[in-house]
């Protein structure tokens, strides 16, 4: 591993304090029960006013049955997990047929795919409530995980082809003239190879899930709770930023960092392979 | 041992034409090699004797049965690729034996057998490293390795030593001679290196645009080319063109310096068309002094008197350009004396060494 210089480190600090510095505020505030400008730290601690309130604020409240924050996390996971894994089958044979051929009307198709990205949620979203209610899947989570697959498998799409643009074809080849039939040179050869783009698609697809409020809210109709729509309704309610909305925020963004982090450690155990196999041939014959 | 056999087979890119009605025959326990300049077809062919391709239209038979409707998984092939050819994500022993875990083999029950292919290719012991701590010479061998440890009644190589440096290109062709040898297995290998195809070789063809120019034993191909342009693709050829006498005498014609005495021609009976090319090869001509009291008299048969142009001494060989009445002609000699440039030299044509073929191409006729 090669040594960071000073200034690297320098910048590599003042990044991580950008990154950090909004949450901050967000932590202290969620410990908060009287915070008011141009007060530096708060007035009142949440801990200083536990006995005076009649009913549980910031992360009692939270933590507490009633907020619905439990159902509203297992929500938010099964369905992001459930969206990204669908994405990343249902993008992977797409991607590879984008990545290796051409065909009439290719243009078209990935032009298709782009779509949901730039048509505005709301129309896609009230487009998909209309034909859900007709054939009945609407508030189910049928119907959410179909809604987060829009604008999902684009993501995912991209991703994968350009993983499949960067995987040689002769693999395949090579290994089919060894005696090894499709399925068996896509389980044995293919996806280990492209395994660091499907985690990197795969996490994708759950971040865009995860972070999805106008697509559950429509076609949830407020039945089903997931992290943001939580989050929404008590912004919604006009008040500035109390101890509980800001407990909800830091709450909002865990399942990202852990996923991130999953994706990290499986990617970096892949790549480290890759490199190993990959940058040889410039290396010289050894005597 | 299996024979293969090609029958007017054809292949077209996007309209293009890449191999045209191609008819070949690889006997069984050959190593044939297909030699062609980029872009006449030579990979196509080897990858539509793999499967990997299919033909337009023809037969493709590995002992008179024909492969069309086999895929490549099952053809019983082994091929090496030209480059990005073991699977990174595997040790040398799992590459290796992947051939055989496909055939239902636990790689416990196939190590002696991968153990007994990786000694062949010189690389016993190092089952356990992956391909990222193999040179780019040791993951060749070890391609090799994984495409004949199936036993394949076919092996095919493409291009095998076009990514290696000169010194381990000629280890690897000794070595892949060796390996074909011990096996008797049939073998086709694609190359653009016409040194390589007539030192790998048993027989070879040559092909231009998708098309089969000359095929046959290596020797021949190279003394006895059909056309000046597999004259000129095997290299170090003099092409000299000359004419039949107005009034023809067997086995003499004009060429710029003078009447020459041939033996044999590449056209065969018929009408002989007046314009020819001959071909000498430049090691088969020799110099001598004009004033040496030599073997070969100043007035012998097919001898001529020039001057040296050039001379280049290239350790053990001279390069000579010998200038015959306004004719140059190149000239590889082994003897230890050397001729400055300027110097007068007799010039011996060998007789038995002459060629004479057609001046210009035909499409059909006696050629």
């Amino acid at each position: 591993m090669r040594r960071v210089s000073v200034t690297g480190r320098l910048f590599l600090v003042v990044m991580l304090l950008a990154f950090a510095f909004p949450f901050l505020p967000l932590l202290v505030a969620s410990f908060s029960f009287r915070w008011h400008w141009p007060a530096l730290l708060p007035t009142q601690w949440l801990w200083d006013a536990r006995e005076t309130t009649p009913f549980p604020v910031g992360w009692d409240y939270l933590f507490s049955p009633i907020s619905g924050l439990g159902p509203a996390f297992l929500n938010t996971v099964v369905i992001g997990v459930v969206t990204a894994l669908l994405a990343v089958v249902l993008s992977l044979p797409a991607a590879r047929v984008l990545a290796r051929y051409t065909f009439r009307g290719k243009g078209v198709v990935e032009f298709f795919l782009l779509v949901p990205v730039i048509v505005p949620q709301i129309a896609v979203g009230m487009g998909m409530l209309l034909l859900f209610m007709r054939i009945g899947i609407a508030r189910t989570y049928v119907g959410i995980i179909l809604a987060h697959l829009v604008p999902a498998i684009p993501y995912a799409v991209r991703i994968l082809t350009s993983v499949f643009q960067n995987l040689d074809p002769r693999y395949e080849e090579q290994a089919r003239t060894l005696g090894s039939g499709w399925l068996s040179t896509f389980r044995r050869i293919v996806l280990p190879m492209v395994l660091p783009g499907v985690t990197t698609a795969f996490l994708f697809s759950f971040l865009i899930s995860a972070n999805i409020f106008l697509l559950t809210f429509l076609i949830s109709g407020g039945r089903l709770q997931t992290l943001p729509t939580m989050l929404f309704s008590h912004i919604e309610s006009g008040a500035p930023l109390d101890a509980t909305t800001a407990g909800l925020v830091l709450i909002v963004s865990v399942p990202g960092l852990v996923f991130l982090m999953i994706s990290d450690w499986l990617t970096g155990d892949h790549a480290a392979l890759g490199r190993t196999s990959f940058g040889s041939r410039s290396k010289k014959e050894r005597p | 041992m299996t024979d293969i056999t090609l029958h007017g087979v054809s292949k077209t890119y996007d309209m293009d034409p890449v191999v045209r009605d191609l008819t070949l025959h690889v006997p069984a326990g050959t190593m044939f090699g297909l030699l062609g300049p980029s872009g006449c077809g030579k990979t196509t062919i080897l990858r539509m004797i793999a499967g990997l391709l299919e033909p337009d239209c023809g037969d493709i038979a590995f002992d008179g049965v024909s492969v069309l409707s086999v895929p490549t998984e099952r053809r019983r092939i082994g091929m090496v690729f030209q480059q990005h050819v073991l699977f990174p994500h595997m040790t040398v022993e799992e590459n290796v034996g992947f051939g055989l875990r496909m055939q239902g083999v636990k790689l416990r029950q196939a190590r002696p057998r991968i153990d007994e292919v990786l000694e062949l290719v010189q690389l016993g012991g190092y089952n356990r490293r992956f391909p990222g701590q193999l040179s780019g010479g040791q993951q060749q061998r070890v391609a090799l390795a994984r495409a004949v440890v199936t036993d394949p009644v076919v092996l095919l190589l493409d291009e095998p030593l076009s990514n290696l440096d000169a010194r381990l290109r000629d280890d690897m062709r000794v070595l892949i001679r060796d390996v074909q040898r011990r096996l008797g297995i049939t073998t086709i290998f694609v190359t653009h290196d016409q040194a390589e195809a007539i030192e790998l070789s048993d027989r070879m063809v040559v092909l231009f645009e998708g098309e089969a120019a000359q095929e046959g034993p290596p020797e021949e191909v190279f003394e006895r080319p059909v056309s000046s342009r597999v004259a000129r693709f095997l290299g170090s050829t003099n092409l000299i063109p000359v004419q039949v006498p107005v009034y023809p005498e067997e086995g003499w014609v004009d060429a710029p310096f003078g009447r020459v005495a041939v033996c044999c021609g590449g056209y065969a009976g018929g009408s002989v068309p007046r314009e020819l090319l001959l071909s000498v090869r430049c090691e088969h001509i020799s110099l001598h002094g004009e004033d040496s009291p030599g073997t070969v008299g100043s007035d012998g048969i097919n001898t001529f008197h020039g001057r040296v142009l050039d001379s280049v001494f290239k350790g053990g060989l001279i390069f000579y350009r010998v200038d015959l009445e306004g004719f140059p002609v190149d000239v590889i000699d082994r003897s230890d004396r050397q001729f400055v440039p300027g110097a007068r030299v007799v010039v011996q044509l060998p007789e038995q060494h002459l060629w004479v073929m057609p001046a210009v191409e035909y499409d059909g006729g006696p050629v």
